[in-house]
């Protein structure tokens, strides 16, 4: 189960989200990505993760898609307030330098 | 109705000699079968722990699933608070990996552009018997340890190109970390039968 609130304006919007994300539901919160991409000029996305306590492998590809998408558009994007369960997968994959967390 | 079979098994030490319980039901009703057995699972007593799921390859089983074991792992005195995490990761990458790769051989080309539940309504329509192919998993949780075993009805894969990766995937790829993250999560992982058998183990106790 995720959830998620949206706050979008102008160039930049942020998803803060709680729950899990694994492969259950990554498909719809991309999905949800696409759509606000399609329909606002964001130059910055950014997902605060406070609520986040489980990432899985097809989160954290999830993840990287909405990063390169963000870098296509020479946009970035920003993962805030990681849990620790989360930041250790990060770490085990690599994936902490690439997201600067 | 589809398959999807969970069964439990505990077992305690008494006053009268060790003894075992055991209890089975449809997945579906998982809630109500937790909370017939949750008494015991606080139970200084309980020794071990076995969970068995017999399900098909559709999205409401895997849930199911994935609640049942979740709400287990959070109660059972045996799981350490810091393993909690890494239990609960190993089985979410076993499954989707049984699923995913072993029973629908998903092409990641679709897993990047339709949610499961999409896939899962086209497959419904065009290839309905592959929605029904089964998965099986045994977790078992001990004092020391715990340990999973899934097996999957697909064809197998190269299992021993993901087992000598020693380092992760290109931090820009989307998919293909999920056997990287099961051996660096767990202490023990092997692959039988071509890699349609999954077995992982991760101590909480040195043995």
């Amino acid at each position: 189960m995720i959830e998620w609130t949206e706050n979008i304006a102008g160039e930049q919007a942020t998803l803060s989200l709680s729950g899990k994300i694994t492969f259950e539901n990554s498909g719809e919160l991309r999905n949800r990505v696409k759509a606000i991409l399609s329909e606002f000029p964001l130059k910055q996305l950014t997902f605060d993760l406070a609520g986040v306590r489980f990432v899985d492998s097809s989160g954290l590809g999830l993840l990287v898609s909405i990063k390169n998408t963000m870098a296509k558009r020479n946009g970035s994007f920003k993962i805030i307030n990681i849990a620790e369960t989360v930041r250790n997968i990060m770490n085990q994959t690599g994936l902490d330098r690439y997201f600067e967390i | 109705m589809n398959i999807a079979t969970v069964a439990l098994q505990l077992e305690m030490t008494g006053k009268y000699g060790p003894k075992k319980l055991n209890f089975t039901d449809h997945l579906a009703n998982y809630t109500h079968f937790f909370n017939r057995i949750v008494d015991y699972l606080h139970d200084p007593e309980l020794q071990t722990l076995t969970l068995n799921s017999t399900f098909e390859s559709r999205r409401r089983h895997i849930e199911w699933l994935m609640s049942f074991s979740e709400h287990i792992l959070y109660k059972v005195p045996m799981v350490p608070p810091e393993f909690l995490s890494p239990m609960l990761l190993i089985i979410h990458e076993a499954v989707s990996n049984a699923v995913y790769h072993g029973n629908l051989s998903v092409p990641n080309s679709i897993r990047t552009r339709k949610t499961f539940h999409e896939y899962e309504e086209e497959l419904a329509v065009a290839q309905p018997k592959l929605l029904e192919r089964q998965a099986t998993l045994t977790l078992r949780l001990f004092r020391d340890y715990g340990e999973l075993t899934i097996t999957d009805s697909g064809d197998g894969f190269n299992y021993q190109r993901e087992l000598n990766r020693d380092a992760p995937p290109s931090p820009d790829r989307e998919m293909g970390r999920g056997i990287y993250i099961l051996k660096q999560t767990a202490d023990e992982i092997d692959f039988q039968d071509n890699g349609k058998t999954l077995h992982v183990r991760k101590n909480w106790r040195q043995p």
